[in-house]
């Protein structure tokens, strides 16, 4: 199963704050201003597709992912999901990975599996989480606390939460940051073979046939 | 069903979250209402032993330990949700799982619900104790020992209403936290849980009817006497409601920026 979606004229702002320097920025008000990163963009993307967003710093990648789950509402236009707006759209259909991982550090790897997993309600909790350790190799450290994973490892279980009830529409942001090259071929047997809609972002681009197109910001 | 498996997915995370703190959560809950309680009851037990007066305002040498014995209660379930819940979202804040709120698949009452069962039971447990040692040194009517079922869960959301409001405030600007904090030492101060209402200063008098936890103590107390003030439950509701639903339209109106912060 997998969604579509849309952008529809979609320009967004950001509220920035500019200091003086020195002991002027210490004593006078911070200057107030809205900085624009991107107006009336407009795409669609079809169910299944998968994108991957491309740009420079600072060019509004994670911007667009977070306005496509509706973790941010659009300063002009609309984003849609399956007709409705991404804000009212059900979080439980989505699986979202952001630069901050999102994941609770004082926990396991399994017990934030785990944890995901109840609160989509369902029953088979077991059957999903050893799906996902098996899917993305945790094996071998998944019992252990958060706190002491290197950065790859806690991509990698962020990538599990992500996809973990293979969710229709699934959201990535630089999924393969911090990954080695046999984990990265995970993740692209990962997109060869999802149904679902998957928008990534990401600086470099993806091998052939992982992606079906890319969009440049 | 599903209710109940979200609920309990809450539970054992917020257990095994807590498990390398709890003691240092267990301090914060108390220390407050342990150091108000013994100060002002040893005032009390000193006044009524040397000074041979039979009353202080509406307390006298055999009420004065059942009443702050219940203020205690009262102090301590609202910290617990006033602590608990709001620094529960900042350690979230801090900790960049903030926006998992609004990604969860199961709705925000849901993960809010499961949070305060936790501090709840947690809470129980000092009830219980409280309890055993009123029911020694003093004789407890049935309704006194039922009131806790109404009461304390009144007080609990009280004070996660104004945990809501703090994170509100935190999350905008974490400078202004503090702010918050000063109003809420006031709304305990003039909740009489320690001292009644009579014994306050006259012109801070007025400013208690203003208080939603000065109507729950007051109807809390009441049943001392063997009649509920219906009138002050209704108080204590109708606050609760009013700042819950305060709570509810700030965070709305402000979500995006909220939610923009949130990513720390």
């Amino acid at each position: 199963m997998s969604l579509s979606l849309s952008f529809e004229e979609v320009g967004k702002s950001f509220r920035t704050q500019c200091r003086g320097r020195g002991l002027r920025g210490l004593f006078f008000f911070p200057k107030k201003e809205n900085k624009p990163l991107f107006s009336g963009l407009c795409f669609v993307i079809e169910p299944g597709e998968r994108v991957l967003f491309l740009g420079p710093n600072g060019s509004g990648k994670t911007t667009v992912l977070k306005l496509a789950g509706g973790l941010m509402t659009p300063s002009s236009g609309k984003v849609f999901v399956e007709n409705l707006e991404a804000q009212h759209f059900p979080k439980k259909k989505m699986g979202v990975m952001l630069s901050t991982q999102l994941l609770y550090t004082g926990l396991t790897g399994y017990q934030n599996l785990e944890f995901a997993t109840r609160l989509h309600g369902t029953g088979s909790t077991q059957k999903a989480i050893q799906h996902a350790i098996r899917r993305w190799k945790l094996e071998t450290f998944v019992d252990d606390i958060v706190e002491s994973y290197s950065n790859g490892q806690r991509a990698l279980l962020a990538l599990a939460r992500a996809t973990l009830m293979d969710p229709p529409l699934v959201l990535l942001d630089e999924p393969t940051a911090f990954l080695d090259v046999p984990h990265r071929s995970l993740f692209w047997r990962y997109l060869r073979t999802t149904p679902s809609t998957v928008l990534i972002t990401s600086q470099e681009n993806f091998p052939e046939g992982t992606i079906g197109r890319v969009i440049h910001l | 069903m599903k209710l109940i498996r979200q609920l309990y997915g809450i539970f054992l995370k917020e257990l095994a979250l807590q498990s390398r703190s709890r003691l240092n959560i267990l301090n914060r809950l108390l220390i407050g209402p342990v150091i108000s309680s013994l100060t002002v009851g040893m005032l009390y037990a000193g006044f009524f032993r040397y000074n041979h007066s039979a009353q202080l305002g509406p307390l006298s040498a055999t009420n004065f330990i059942p009443s702050l014995a219940l203020g205690f209660l009262a102090h301590t379930y609202m910290n617990a949700g006033y602590y608990f819940l709001s620094n529960k979202i900042l350690s979230e804040w801090i900790g960049r799982t903030l926006p998992l709120i609004w990604l969860a698949p199961c709705g925000r009452s849901v993960l809010f619900l499961g949070m305060i069962i936790v501090e709840a039971l947690r809470c129980s447990l000092i009830t219980f104790f409280v309890f055993l040692f009123l029911a020694q040194s003093t004789t407890l009517s049935l309704p006194l020992l039922f009131s806790p079922f109404l009461f304390l869960p009144g007080f609990l959301l009280l004070g996660a209403a104004l945990g809501l409001l703090r994170s509100y405030v935190f999350l905008l600007n974490e400078g202004r936290a503090e702010l918050m904090d000063h109003c809420y030492l006031g709304m305990i101060f003039l909740g009489c849980f320690y001292i009644p209402q009579p014994l306050l200063p006259s012109f801070l008098q007025p400013f208690c009817f203003l208080n939603p936890a000065f109507h729950g103590m007051t109807a809390w107390q009441s049943l001392e006497t063997g009649t509920l003030a219906w009138s002050s439950v209704g108080g204590l509701f109708a606050g609760l409601i009013v700042l819950f639903l305060l709570s509810q339209i700030l965070w709305v109106a402000r979500k995006s920026q909220i939610l923009e912060r949130s990513y720390g």
